[in-house]
């Protein structure tokens, strides 16, 4: 367990250190960020000036050198545009991305699961026909006109809820979070719900496969024939049984809800780091997305540390080595 | 075969499989009793029905199986008639299972003592505590040593023998009244075959509980059961007991099928067939079912026979008993 916990530690930085050489040289070759910062009629010596101030006259190893020098005291580099340090940039929006982004999984879930289970265990039923189309929708509507369609209806005609922000936070910890509040949650239900659609879809279709094909199980009878009843067989057993591509599917797609939440951020105006980093790769603000970047990648790498974890949890033949 | 101490008595059993391409009729017209204590081998080919016997027998029957007719009256009541609640209190207490398959008959991701303990706690309302130890008490009953500390173990962490004995006990948990056994020993190694077989014949002796061996092993029924009924095309063709059925059998598919049993004097002959295959039960032709494979079939075949006795203990669905 402890050499399995050192070892995804040092995979993990080996990851993280190619995440920031492949983002690095594409944004050393996608543009001047010099031209964005300075106004069309700069002279060249104000160029060369601020060029030298930023560090940018330097060959790409060179400059590549000293950010990773800097990255491994924490240190991001400063925002060309906000001039600071990109690192507290992010920091300070992350609470809001990730908010949303659980919150989004969280509703999945607790939808998904008892839907694809319904669905396997009663095929033939009314709500399963209701399910299963729905999940096709799901899959297909893109998310920003589901976005839309839900500020119409809830904001615009209804007047429920409201369409843009993240309404009031309390703090928890030092962190802002909205959901503590009840401003703040319903700020929060449109945009998690957007978010949260097509992965609700997916854990349904998977959640269903899974079960329809343990229901078939011989052990499935073996515990219907000792008494049990069929709640206890579906709920528990087949269940624990299928769970690990669905820890696997969820744990994939909490990373990915995370990384393209900027849509929903976008239609919704959440305060989260799409937004910044929409920004940021508009102006080239390299240390920004960069910092961003690593983040997402710190993430997903841990989530799929957590993921594995919960394999050998759930499933007793997998060892962790 | 009848007397006061019958606990099973089967009469007209037909579940029948209502496909895409026809009705399977898997069971169809199936007459059988069993007396307390009794051990009944159901032999017969892949798919003559003895397994679909068995699960209808717990009504166990999975889409698109249904149970069309006939009952099942065990202990005095007709279980197919019984509301499923009941049913359930039933299965696993009175009336118990053993599959075929060991490797696949427990749930592979909980402990093999949890699987033990929640059937114990459904049936009898046990603490957690006094299950564990039960359940440590069954795993010893089957032979398992070390019992304690195995109730800890997984499903994979034991072998296919080891697995089997803990189906059995699990299975026996509760001193049920009729053990339906589906190809208990198939799966194994031909060594555990004999040991599994003969310590379930131990329990079942020791708790008076009457068994159904579904099997398509001759020589393992001749081994262990005391009466012996042989189905063919989803129904029974022949039951008697034990000696009667092996030393004079009278359909001609038992005959066959005691024929092809590898003999220890006549080495080096070849094994007797029985020529063709077993119809599709689908659209099922009218009269005998054996009657295209059957050496001695004739006009009177077109008519279905029904079983009826042909000596003490002993009946046969034949219109040609005693003329081979």
């Amino acid at each position: 367990m402890f050499a399995f916990i050192l070892r995804r530690i040092y995979q993990s930085v080996l990851v993280l250190f190619c995440v920031s050489l492949v983002v690095f040289a594409i944004l050393y070759l996608s543009g001047d960020p010099i031209q964005m910062l300075l106004p069309a009629d700069a002279s060249q010596e104000q160029i060369d000036e601020m060029r030298r101030h930023l560090g940018l006259d330097e060959p790409f190893w060179a400059q590549y050198l000293s950010f990773l020098r800097n990255a491994l005291q924490g240190d991001m580099g400063r925002s060309f545009t906000f001039n600071q340090p990109a690192v507290k940039l992010i920091l300070e929006r992350a609470p809001a991305t990730l908010e949303l982004a659980v919150s989004a999984m969280i509703l999945a879930i607790l939808l998904g699961i008892p839907a694809g289970l319904f669905a396997a265990v009663k095929p033939k039923s009314w709500l399963t026909q209701i399910i299963m189309s729905g999940s096709l929708f799901g899959i297909s509507l893109p998310v920003f006109w589901m976005g839309i369609m839900l500020i119409m209806v809830f904001s615009v005609f209804l007047g429920w809820l409201p369409s843009s922000g993240r309404g009031q936070t309390a703090s928890f910890g030092g962190i802002q979070l909205g959901f503590l509040t009840w401003d703040g949650c319903k700020h929060l239900l449109m945009p998690a719900f957007t978010l949260a659609i097509h992965q609700v879809a997916m854990i349904v279709r998977l959640v269903r496969a899974g079960m329809m094909e343990v229901m078939l199980q011989d052990y499935i009878k073996f515990l219907r024939a000792k008494g049990l009843s069929e709640r206890r067989v579906v709920l528990v057993h087949a269940l624990k049984n299928i769970m690990i591509p669905v820890v696997t599917i969820i744990g994939l797609q909490t990373g990915y809800t995370i990384a393209f939440a900027i849509v929903t951020e976008s239609i919704f105006a959440w305060p989260g780091m799409g937004k910044l980093v929409i920004d940021a790769i508009h102006s080239l603000d390299r240390p920004v997305i960069l910092a961003y970047l690593l983040v997402v990648a710190l993430m997903f790498v841990f989530i799929n540390f957590m993921v594995d974890l919960t394999y050998s949890f759930l499933d007793p033949r997998i060892r962790l080595k | 075969m009848s007397g006061a101490d019958v606990i099973l008595e089967i009469k007209g059993l037909k579940t029948h499989f209502f496909t895409r391409r026809g009705v399977v009729k898997a069971v169809d017209g199936v007459d059988f009793s069993l007396r307390r204590g009794e051990v009944m081998g159901l032999v017969g080919e892949s798919g003559a029905g003895k397994s679909i016997t068995g699960f209808s027998i717990l009504r166990l029957i999975d889409e698109p199986g249904r149970i069309v007719d006939g009952e099942v009256i065990f202990e005095g009541r007709d279980l197919l008639t019984v509301p499923e609640a009941e049913m359930r209190r039933l299965r696993g207490d009175r009336l118990a299972m053993v599959f075929q398959d060991p490797q696949t008959s427990l749930d592979p991701v909980f402990t093999v003592g949890s699987q033990i303990v929640e059937s114990l706690v459904f049936h009898q309302s046990l603490s957690p505590s006094q299950a564990g130890s039960r359940a440590a008490e069954l795993l010893r009953a089957v032979g398992i040593p070390d019992a304690e500390k195995r109730l800890a173990a997984y499903p994979h962490q034991f072998s296919g023998g080891m697995r089997q004995r803990v189906v059995v006990a699990i299975a026996m948990a509760q001193n049920p009244a009729l053990l339906v056994a589906d190809e208990p020993t198939t799966a194994l190694d031909v060594t555990i075959q004999a040991q599994v077989l003969t310590l379930m014949r131990r329990l079942v002796r020791n708790h008076g509980t009457a068994m159904i061996l579904i099997t398509h092993n001759m020589a393992l029924v001749g081994q262990f059961c005391d009466s012996i009924a042989v189905m063919y095309a989803g129904q029974l063709i022949e039951h008697g007991t034990k000696e009667k059925v092996i030393r004079d059998p009278q359909h001609p598919y038992t005959q066959g099928l005691i024929r092809s049993i590898p003999g220890r004097q006549e080495r080096c002959r070849r094994l007797d067939q029985i020529p063709g295959m077993m119809p599709n039960l689908i659209d099922l032709p009218p009269g005998c079912p054996f009657r295209p494979r059957c050496p001695s079939a004739g006009g009177d075949c077109v008519q279905r026979p029904l079983l009826r006795p042909v000596g003490l203990d002993h009946q046969a669905a034949c219109w040609r008993r005693n003329r081979p």
